[in-house]
């Protein structure tokens, strides 16, 4: 189910990505997972969790962030920034602190397209 | 080990793997917290700090109480905790509650990072020692509160020990987690002190030793 317009990739259903459980689908040649905010927003982001390199396929949204199921590591859905702990760190374990690939999606007549990874903000260092 | 009582949680539809992973990491998460908050009590000092300790203590002593009442589960489902205490503190479902940088927090670590750096030149990232101490603790609290709606929501109507037990850890890392918010001026948390230090009202019954047990 994948359609190719301008870098992006048709990859699901709307009615299919909720806000209660991550979607895994396939885009621009790997495995992606896709969520909602509580506002409707749909996001997407790599499935590994750079803390201990486990999957975020069962973890959940809490708040407004993604939240690791094995050690609750929490990242910002729209930027892959580290919110936890790094808002509780001390500055030099913030900075070894990675965050995870996002994506520019889109929604539109009943369907989610996934586009380019987003650079990430400033600070920001992913796993390679 | 409990052979019927392992089969009846499986039987249920419980995957005992996952579960017991769950387990120790909680379990991992409450014994570094334990050592954490011990850290974070002894700085808890000033006019501010000092109104902190107490409630500091409880949650510590409940946090090791957590740990006592989890393990006899663990072992009782076939687990075992890790024979590496380094082991076992990388499980931990939640992460280390660091002493904040504006106390002093891994100076020296920092230090040798950063040999260019005057001594006590280090720069307080967060600002104000008591809202950055509380930070800590909130938000361990919340870790645990995720960590234990976790497992309930595992093992609910499943496995119904581990879910009264992880039900019990739950009540008291929400009262925790009220304290602290109500220090941090988000509200009043609607509960007065415990009637003695770490006296665990939920999860006491759960500890078949008496070791850390307040009644």
């Amino acid at each position: 189910m994948s359609d190719s317009t301008n870098g992006l990739q048709r990859v699901a259903r709307s009615e299919h990505v909720t806000a209660l459980k991550f979607l895994p689908v396939q885009a621009h040649g790997r495995t992606l997972l896709l969520g909602r905010l509580r506002d409707g927003t749909p996001f997407a982001f790599g499935r590994i969790c750079p803390h201990q390199h486990k999957p975020l396929d069962e973890g959940t949204i809490w708040g407004n962030e993604i939240d690791c199921p094995h050690h609750h590591y929490t990242y910002d859905p729209l930027t892959g920034r580290n919110l936890f702990p790094s808002r509780m760190y001390p500055e030099f374990r913030v900075r070894c602190i990675r965050g995870i690939p996002v994506y520019k999606v889109k929604e539109e007549q009943g369907w989610i397209w996934i586009g380019p990874q987003k650079p990430p903000p400033e600070g920001v260092e992913l796993d390679e | 080990m409990g052979r019927v009582a392992q089969e009846m949680v499986e039987r249920a539809g419980v995957d005992r793997k996952v579960l017991l992973d769950k387990l120790v990491a909680a379990a991992g998460a409450e014994f570094t917290t334990f050592y954490y908050y011990t850290i974070l009590r002894v700085n808890s000092i000033g006019l501010e700090g000092e109104g902190m300790k107490e409630i500091i203590e409880d949650a510590r002593i409940e946090d090791r109480n957590h740990f006592e009442a989890l393990v006899p589960r663990i072992y009782e489902l076939g687990g075992k905790l890790p024979d590496d205490i380094r082991t076992f503190a990388d499980m931990a479902g939640c992460p280390d509650a660091y002493l904040p940088d504006s106390l002093g927090g891994a100076a020296k670590e920092r230090k040798a990072k950063s040999p260019k750096t005057e001594m006590g030149a280090y720069p307080s990232l967060r600002g104000e020692k008591t809202r950055d101490l509380l930070t800590v603790l909130v938000e361990a609290e919340r870790c645990a509160i995720r960590t234990y709606t976790d497992i309930c929501n595992y093992t609910a109507g499943k496995d119904h020990r581990t879910y009264d037990l992880s039900l019990a850890i739950l009540n008291e890392e929400i009262e925790h987690e009220a304290w602290f918010s109500e220090f941090l001026g988000e509200g009043p948390s609607g509960h007065f002190r415990r009637g003695a230090p770490g006296h665990s009202p939920y999860v006491s019954r759960f500890m078949s030793a008496d070791v850390g047990r307040a009644s």
